[in-house]
């Protein structure tokens, strides 16, 4: 960074301080290509052209439609060979104005078949110093036998129905076209393997504890589900390949879950049959919950669990659930479950947060989880859309943070001591604010997961991140805060893709799809839009879209539509390149008014000059040479000799005179005010346009903020330059000094110029012996028994010492 | 044939947690001669690459973490992040390791010192393995401030060493 100061340079006249004002829009002036390479560009090339389904305002249109799946299933677990048996009714209602020759069907379980398309096509390679662990998970892998295995589909009489699956996709061939408003009924027999989680991963499986020969299922994906059929993809009928998630319709569920009879079942929708399956103090339990708002209730507490856990019941019972316009189902089984539950007032309504945990969850998920559901149903439906089903629960699954409708699995155990590090504590926190929260995004605001990772996951994690700020002052949030996303923005661009990119090319997934769009979202609250209107935007989307198919153009437009602020140029910049941002505080330029009187100016010339002449060898001059020759001959001096240039004349007083008597009234105030002019240089090297935010600092020690719209760029998106008119003079001035933009480099970003420390840096100057408090508490106690320890050995030696002496 | 063969473990169907990618910046300290390394991971696969290969609970970061961590961890970077200057083989002196604000990262500083003695910078070879033994989709991105040499290099599983032209 290069900062030039010009102290004093004079204006010579009130015209030509306007000339240097507006030669900043001159400046900007710059020869475009010849095609519209603007930064601030319309989106019109990348955004689908509206249309009766979706208007230009972001809104579903008048003829907005979704299909309807409606199940009825019947599943089985067979714990002792780890396998689902289901039955399912699946009614599928055709509400396009299509007629549809075939219905597609997913079936998920098939990633995980021998020679899957997703095994196949993931890249792979040898390490030399792979362990015995990491060979042995390749092989379990690879020899687990997953997928569904189909005994027959028919329809709802029960005649053979022609399908073909293709992967992960299942085509039933209808008998006769389906045409809008008719309803087609099929049935589908089926089993498949249960995957252990711990060995082979998955969104769902079983953890099995084999000291006692339990285990904790948590079951998804476990009936063929119907794809999404509309104006925007057709079928959405792309593979699933791992990362791209799922894209379901709505529909009305009911599921009977027959599980061992001495098992506690979680699940999706309310539970019907409570009196065949919770004793008497259970379900009293359970009742006075319902108006327990302040204080989770226990239902089925630790002792009944542990009682459970020590026998196994060879009888079987069955648990009817049932649930309304959801897009999916999934539930979890174990008699090793606790299970709480707490009230929460939602626009006047009670909904009810569960949590389902083991003995190995506690003392952690007794005090937090069923704690956070409620303060994450209550914030999200305070930002987004009221939270309008019946039930959200948690349930506790080592290791993995998976969403369902209304259920969810989520890390965080203690150890077995039942300590826990403060990571634990926080991580536990933020999984459940996160998964429950995407109770709202995409469960409830249905978008395309396959498609767009970034449409649930991002939104999901901007308003996780206001959850967690709401939850506890100074929580120790990952995704949101700009400075956090800075490390990636600036990484290798091979390694980086747009946001809007489909959810199987995402490079650095949690980057790209989580930080990035969260990230985003909240610069545009904090610094582009504003709290007020950015809130009411985003809840104007959520409210559109809720129940609905929202696609990424209903987000963007919506988010201008509700606002009148033009985001065209954001979406452009941080959801379709990988630019970052850095702008760049070049040089900042100092100008003060003449006042034209050469009585005063003169003066003030002559000390500059002589400030200026700073050449090392003038002025050793000034001293080694003792006497020149004019000083020493008078014969040599003539005019020009003597002649003062900065000494103030007649004939330059009255013009000065007549200057002044010709002025405006306006003109001579600006003359008299004393005000100082600086011309800020900036560039843009990161590619982003971005509000300019500067921090003067004054010679007087007060400071003052200016925020100046991203707007600037218009015209150049390079470089621009700014005056600002100041009364008081400037001593430091500091660009994004809020640290809201995610400005990659600050080294630029001061003037007068200074570097920041580099994180290494920082760490090596810092107190090493830095502990933590309890660490400090531990080592102090420590050290007093230590010296307690080191006076009795003195005593004792002294003693020893003193026996021989005695022997003496 | 040996080739095609999955290793991810924890990579596939979670839909929250770190995504495994890991920051290095080597950083050249003119003034004090010195490569100054900060390698930033995720302190659960940092503790499962160590536990992959034998190390019980570290409890890395924590008021209960294991004696032996540091070294642990010194050496293991020893092996899959190695640092060429001119070609020759460097070592490591450890400086130290803090965990990031959200608690979900490691930052670890080490350093290589007295680095006239690989004469004047002409090329620098990187190779970072860093947890590609136990993830399939690690990234591994790393930033050479190297003076005016400024460079950036995304390492994978399928691309582990990398070398750069300095002082061009
Ligand atoms: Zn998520």
């Amino acid at each position: 960074m290069k900062s030039i100061t010009s102290p004093n340079f004079s204006l010579m006249s009130t015209r030509y301080k306007l000339i240097i004002l507006f030669s900043v829009a001159a400046l900007s002036l710059v020869a475009q290509e010849n095609t519209n390479q603007s930064k601030f560009k319309q989106l019109y090339e990348e955004l689908p052209t509206p249309n009766v389904y979706r208007t230009a305002s972001g809104a579903p249109g008048h003829q907005y439609y979704q299909q309807k799946a409606d199940y009825v299933i019947d599943v089985e677990l067979d714990e002792k060979n780890h396998t689902i048996k289901g039955n399912e009714t699946v009614t599928y209602t055709n509400n396009s104005p299509d007629a549809l020759d075939y219905l597609w069907v997913q079936l998920d379980q098939n990633i995980r078949a021998k020679n899957s398309i997703g095994q196949l096509t993931s890249t792979s390679s040898i390490d030399s110093e792979m362990s015995f662990g990491s060979i042995k998970r390749m092989h379990d892998k690879m020899n687990f036998d997953g997928g569904f295995k189909l005994d027959h589909v028919t329809d709802a009489s029960g005649n053979k129905l022609s399908y073909t699956v293709n992967e992960t996709m299942m085509r039933i061939d209808l008998p006769r076209p389906l045409r809008k408003g008719q309803s087609f009924s099929f049935k589908i027999k089926y089993w498949y393997n249960i995957n252990d989680r711990m060995k082979l991963g998955g969104r769902s499986g079983y953890e099995y504890f084999e000291e006692e020969d339990n285990s904790i299922y948590s079951i998804a994906q476990f009936f063929p589900r119907m794809a999404v059929y509309n104006e925007v993809d057709g079928w959405q009928n792309k593979q699933f390949l791992g990362n791209g998630e799922f894209t379901l319709p709505f529909g009305d569920y009911k599921v009977n879950i027959t599980v061992p009879a001495d098992h506690i079942v979680a699940a999706t929708g309310e539970l019907k049959n409570a009196s065949s399956l919770l004793s008497n103090a259970q379900r009293k339990r359970w009742e006075s919950s319902r108006t327990s708002f302040n204080e989770p209730v226990i239902i089925v507490t630790q002792e009944e669990a542990e009682a459970s856990e020590k026998e196994k019941s060879p009888s079987k019972k069955t648990w009817t659930f049932e649930a309304k316009n959801v897009r999916d189902f999934g539930w979890a089984s174990s008699r090793k479950f606790i299970w709480d539950a707490m009230a929460v007032k939602i626009s006047g309504k009670t909904v009810m947060a569960y949590s389902f945990y083991p003995k190995e969850g506690n003392p952690l998920w007794e005090q937090y989880s069923t704690r956070v559901v409620a303060h994450t149903l209550k914030t999200y439906s305070k930002f987004t859309t009221d939270y309008t089903y019946p039930q959200a629960t948690s349930i506790h699954t080592k290791r993995i943070g998976m969403e369902y409708p209304m259920i969810c699995f989520n890390y965080g155990r203690p150890e077995e001591d039942g300590t826990y590090s403060k990571r634990t504590k926080y991580g536990m926190i933020g999984v459940i604010i996160h998964e429950v929260g995407h109770n709202f995004f995409p469960m409830i605001i249905n978008s395309d997961e396959r498609q767009w990772t970034w449409m649930d996951e991002g939104l999901n994690t901007f308003v996780q991140y206001l959850t967690q700020e709401e939850f506890e002052r100074g929580y120790p949030s990952r995704r949101g805060p700009p400075q956090n996303i800075v490390s990636y923005m600036k990484g290798d661009k091979s390694g980086i893709s747009p946001i809007m990119i489909n959810s199987e090319s995402i490079l650095q997934f949690g980057n790209n799809a989580y930080g990035k769009p969260a990230t985003a979202l909240n610069i545009l609250r904090e610094t582009i839009m504003g709290r007020e209107l950015f809130d009411h935007a985003f809840k104007t989307y959520s409210e559109r879209w809720a129940f609905k198919h929202p696609t990424p153009a209903d987000f963007f437009r919506t988010m201008e539509d509700a606002s009148a602020v033009d985001l065209d140029w954001f979406w452009r910049g941080w959801f379709y390149t990988n630019d970052h941002v850095d702008i760049s505080l070049d040089q900042v330029s100092w100008f003060k008014v003449s006042t034209g009187n050469p009585e005063v100016e003169n003066p003030i010339a002559k000390a500059n000059e002589e400030k200026d002449d700073t050449y090392i060898g003038g002025t050793r001059n000034k001293i080694l040479i003792e006497k020149t020759v004019d000083e020493l001959d008078e014969k040599s001096i003539d005019f020009y000799t003597t002649y003062d240039p900065f000494l103030t004349s007649i004939l330059e007083k009255e013009d000065y005179t007549e200057y002044i008597e010709d002025l405006e009234e306006q003109e001579l105030a600006l003359l008299s005010d004393g005000k100082n002019y600086y011309e800020l240089q900036f560039s843009n090297i990161g590619g982003l346009v971005m509000p300019i935010i500067l921090e003067f600092e004054y010679t007087d020690g007060s400071k003052e903020v200016v925020r100046i719209p991203a707007e600037i760029w218009v015209q150049n998106s390079e470089s621009i330059t700014k005056v600002f008119i100041l009364d008081k003079e400037v001593a430091r001035v500091t660009l994004d000094p809020l640290l809201e933009t995610a400005d990659v480099d600050r080294n630029n970003n001061y003037w007068p110029p200074r570097m920041e420390p580099t994180r290494f840096e920082l760490y090596k100057a810092k107190d090493k012996s830095k502990d933590n408090l309890m660490q400090k508490e531990v080592k102090a106690q420590e050290r007093e028994e230590e010296i307690k320890k080191e006076a009795e050995e003195k005593d004792a030696e002294e003693e020893n010492t003193e026996e021989p002496a005695e022997d003496k | 044939m040996l080739n095609t063969v999955l290793i991810s473990f924890l990579s596939l169907f979670i839909s929250f947690h770190n995504f495994h990618v890991t920051q290095t910046t080597l950083h050249y300290n003119n003034s004090s001669d010195l490569i100054e390394i900060t390698i930033q991971v995720a302190v659960q696969d940092l503790e499962s690459a160590l536990e992959d290969q034998g190390a019980k609970q570290l409890r890395i970061g924590t008021d209960n973490e294991s004696k032996s961590t540091d070294q642990l961890i010194k050496d293991y970077f020893e092996r899959r992040l190695i640092i060429l200057p001119n070609g020759k083989p460097t070592h490591y002196q450890w400086v130290g390791k803090e965990m990031s604000k959200d608690l979900h990262d490691l930052y670890i500083y080490v350093e290589i010192t007295n680095c006239q003695q690989y004469g004047k910078f002409t090329s620098l070879s990187v190779e970072n393995s860093i947890f590609t033994e136990i993830l399939s989709d690690q990234a591994n991105i790393v930033s050479i401030e190297f003076g005016a040499d400024n460079q950036k290099l995304t390492f994978s599983q399928n691309n582990k060493k990398q070398t750069v032209k300095l002082g061009q």
